[in-house]
């Protein structure tokens, strides 16, 4: 029983750092922060000198500003920035964590961070954005 | 959060970047391969597949479908398959793993139509084993077969070949090989052929120019002089 305790403080806690990892990680003004994707609502940068290798996966930082603003239904803020993996073999992808900025530029300080390590990898499709970020990254 | 978790995978995914080959036009469906996507493992061939609908199924309008085929044994497993509400991949998308649901499945050539096209080029794309040989060869083109490939139908034969384009005369400007599925009408001493990948080399080297799997509508009656006599010849005449 202790254990577990233990064992549910530690997760917590490790989760606590590594979205502060995040949050410090790649910061605005220091990451090296290159524009991967752009639309009418959104413009997507990634952090290439953030890409850890893990076997045969590969993890790296990524932010998606909204100029005109989060679209409603997905909460509050103009910014979120994310860590996410790529398994290279598997040709999946996941998000690991999230943080939820008040403006763009992941600037006006954090609204939320979220855990997304228990959600599913999602397969990346060949011709796409994530397909050709793949091939940059796992190359 | 579901949303925050869908939204992320919906910012990339959605723009095409469009270099999926038509390798089949049909009625209803468009078929498309990705040829940078094919995997090799033994006799099994891994690879992406794209269809466009003119006109929607059940709502959907375009699909990605990932299959593995048995190359030896002309079979597919379906791996993974997503729809899309729009086309071009667009809108929203339903995806389903498909693998444990499915076992692998006997392509039927009129049955299968789709799977047939999936099967008849990335089989035959690069082929795993070709045990290719010089047939025939003039001043113009060399013909080399590959003699395992040879199946005789009643009065049909067919056989794997490509041609080696020696000079500018024979009319294909820019290729330099032409790989085929020729087929024989014995009894009538006609030709055709179908399935066909073109090259900017010699012996299938290069990045693939065009590609078609649908037979020409015409036949040629084959002459002693024709290029392809000899071969029709010798496929006709093998038990």
């Amino acid at each position: 029983m202790e254990n577990d305790l233990s064992i549910m403080k530690f997760k917590k806690l490790l989760n606590t750092l590594i979205s502060l990892f995040l949050v410090l990680i790649s910061n605005i003004v220091l990451g090296e922060w290159s524009l991967y994707f752009k639309d009418n609502t959104s413009e997507t940068y990634i952090d290439y000198s953030s890409k850890t290798v893990k076997g045969d996966k590969v993890q790296y930082v990524q932010y998606t500003d909204f100029p005109f603003g989060v679209p409603k239904d997905l909460g509050q803020g103009m910014s979120i920035k994310y860590l996410s993996e790529i398994d290279c073999k598997e040709e999946t992808i996941r998000s690991l964590y999230l943080v939820n900025y008040r403006d763009i530029k992941l600037q006006g300080g954090v609204l939320s961070n979220h855990d997304l390590t228990s959600t599913s990898p999602s397969k990346i499709i060949p011709n796409t954005g994530q397909s050709s970020l793949m091939k940059k990254l796992c190359n | 959060m579901k949303k925050i978790i869908l939204f992320i995978f919906l910012i990339f995914v959605q723009n095409a970047y469009g270099k999926w080959l038509l390798i089949d036009d049909q009625k209803i469906t468009k078929h498309f391969v990705d040829i940078e996507s094919i995997k090799t493992n033994g006799n099994i061939r891994k690879v992406w597949t794209h269809q466009e609908y003119s006109e929607p199924q059940k709502g959907i309008k375009s699909s990605v479908l990932q299959i593995e085929l048995d190359c030896d044994k002309q079979l597919v497993h379906p791996l993974f398959a997503k729809s899309y509400r729009e086309s071009n991949l667009e809108g929203n998308s339903v995806e389903s793993d498909v693998s444990n649901k499915s076992s692998w499945i006997k392509i039927s050539k009129n049955d299968d139509k789709e799977f047939y096209s999936y099967y008849m080029f990335s089989c035959f794309y690069k082929p795993i084993k070709s045990y290719w040989s010089l047939f025939s060869s003039s001043n113009l083109s060399e013909l080399y077969i590959d003699k395992n490939t040879l199946i005789r139908d009643g009065n049909r034969a067919t056989i794997q070949g490509y041609s080696n384009i020696l000079d500018k005369k024979v009319g294909l400007d820019g290729v330099g090989s032409l790989q085929s599925l020729y087929i024989f009408e014995c009894k009538d001493e006609t030709f055709k052929f179908t399935n066909s990948f073109s090259f900017p080399q010699k012996n299938l080297q290069g990045n693939l120019i065009d590609y078609f799997i649908s037979p020409p509508e015409h036949t040629i009656k084959l002459s002693e002089d024709n290029f392809y006599y000899n071969l029709m010849k010798f496929a006709c005449n093998s038990k």
